[in-house]
């Protein structure tokens, strides 16, 4: 027995959580581009 | 004689089962070189505690409960989620952030590549499994053995055994799992894609700052699992700092093969036939499977989508190595892209998108806690 109600929960869960990974990956990048700016290599 | 050999007639034919599963765990360990450090153990557990009545797990033998070590050893260092922890620092002193930091557009392709994991968490809700051990299993998507330990053992998932058997045996499994997927959504033309690399050096101000700032962002967000983020990015700033080789080297090499010894034998536990042979384990394997399949699709997409905006395009591949398997991953795409054009040098990019999956892995495992917990 599919539980079809239970899945289309789910979906919020999906874009919640792919939506949270790419917020702190993107805060993560800027960052990063900051450091690279502020501290350069030699 | 019936005392020495009367144990013989307590043995199962589930037993039996599991002492060749054990057996195929460690053939594939030595023969194949699959996961051995973990797989040799898990399958040598997996014939210890199917013993008959083993006094190596907890038995009720009239009426007493006589403890096992290895169940002492399973409460003393992953239900409380110790182990995987510790082990999180020697990884975090192995990785080299470099290549990600020069780099830092891939970044984006180790968060596209756990969408594996919320997929098969909406598919194992549908398969009927209830929310907390379909996330326990969604995790095997991870690709991170101690994520996967770690999230199933926070949600105190009965499935334990099969998600951490799937999760290693998969990792293994990525350059015959990847490769077909890779093909079947990429063209020939855009697995030519040449990606220019320019050889940067990092100064040491941002390698230090980076793993600070890492757990800071990811305990903001996700606090629940802030420990996860937080020993693996401890372990690279005593790579990094410049002023601890010795606790580096420890880390890497005596902390990490002491609870990986440990670890193995201690979730064997976990692979008792009573746990372990039923119809769920099946669809854990096959769940798991599909969570590397969909982390590779969503990375090459993700890829693809990408190439759409940016002027220097990338090579859709590099998406696929976003999944936290390193470096089995870069090496395969990097391979890859060799027999598409014997010019093509992506290693770099691809270990820094490696790299970036084991940052985004644990981020998702931490998510994951937070949302649903």
């Amino acid at each position: 027995m599919l539980n079809i109600d239970g899945f289309i929960d789910t979906l919020s869960i999906m874009g919640y959580g792919m939506g949270g990974i790419f917020s702190v990956i993107l805060i993560i990048y800027l960052l990063v581009l900051l450091f690279n700016k502020l501290f350069p290599g030699k | 004689m019936s005392i020495l050999f009367g144990n013989v007639f307590n043995l199962t034919f589930q037993q039996v089962i599991m002492w060749v599963i054990g057996s195929v765990l460690i053939y594939l360990a030595i023969k194949k070189d699959m996961e051995p450090t973990l797989l040799l153990p898990m399958g040598f557990g997996a014939i210890l505690v199917n013993l008959p009545e083993s006094g190596a797990v907890n038995q009720v033998i009239n009426g007493v409960t006589e403890i096992g070590v290895i169940d002492t050893l399973f409460n003393a260092g992953v239900a409380n989620e110790l182990f995987p922890l510790l082990l999180f620092i020697g990884i975090g002193a192995m990785i080299d952030f470099g290549p990600l930091i020069t780099n830092p557009k891939m970044l984006f392709f180790g968060a596209a590549a756990q969408f594996g994991i919320f997929f098969t968490l909406s598919l194992a809700v549908l398969l009927g499994f209830d929310l907390k051990d379909a996330a326990s299993i969604a995790i095997i998507g991870a690709a991170d053995g101690p994520t996967s330990i770690f999230v199933a053992n926070y949600f105190n998932s009965k499935y334990i055994g099969a998600i951490i058997v799937a999760a290693y045996s998969y990792m293994a499994l990525v350059p015959i799992i990847q490769p077909p997927v890779i093909r079947l959504i990429t063209t020939k033309n855009e697995r030519q894609i040449r990606m220019d690399y320019e050889q940067k050096s990092v100064s040491k101000t941002t390698r230090i700052l980076f793993p600070i700032v890492v757990m800071i962002i990811a305990g903001i967000i996700a606090p629940r699992s802030v420990a996860l983020v937080g020993f693996l990015m401890f372990g690279n700033l005593i790579r990094e700092c410049g002023v601890l080789s010795s606790l580096s080297e420890t880390a890497q090499k005596t902390l990490a093969n002491l609870i990986t010894l440990l670890l193995g034998i201690t979730v064997a536990t976990k692979m008792q036939a009573e746990y372990f042979l039923n119809l769920q384990t099946l669809m854990i394997l096959l769940l798991g499977l599909a969570a590397f399949i969909f982390d590779t699709i969503g990375g090459v997409l993700f890829a693809k989508l990408m190439n759409l905006f940016v002027k220097n395009k990338v090579n859709p591949m590099i998406g696929a190595t976003g999944i936290s398997a390193f470096p089995m991953s870069a090496r395969v795409i990097h391979k890859m892209g060799l027999m598409e054009d014997p010019q093509n040098y992506l290693l770099m990019h691809a270990i820094g998108a490696n790299v970036s999956g084991q940052i985004a892995s644990v981020i998702a495992g931490g998510l994951i806690i937070s949302l649903i917990a």
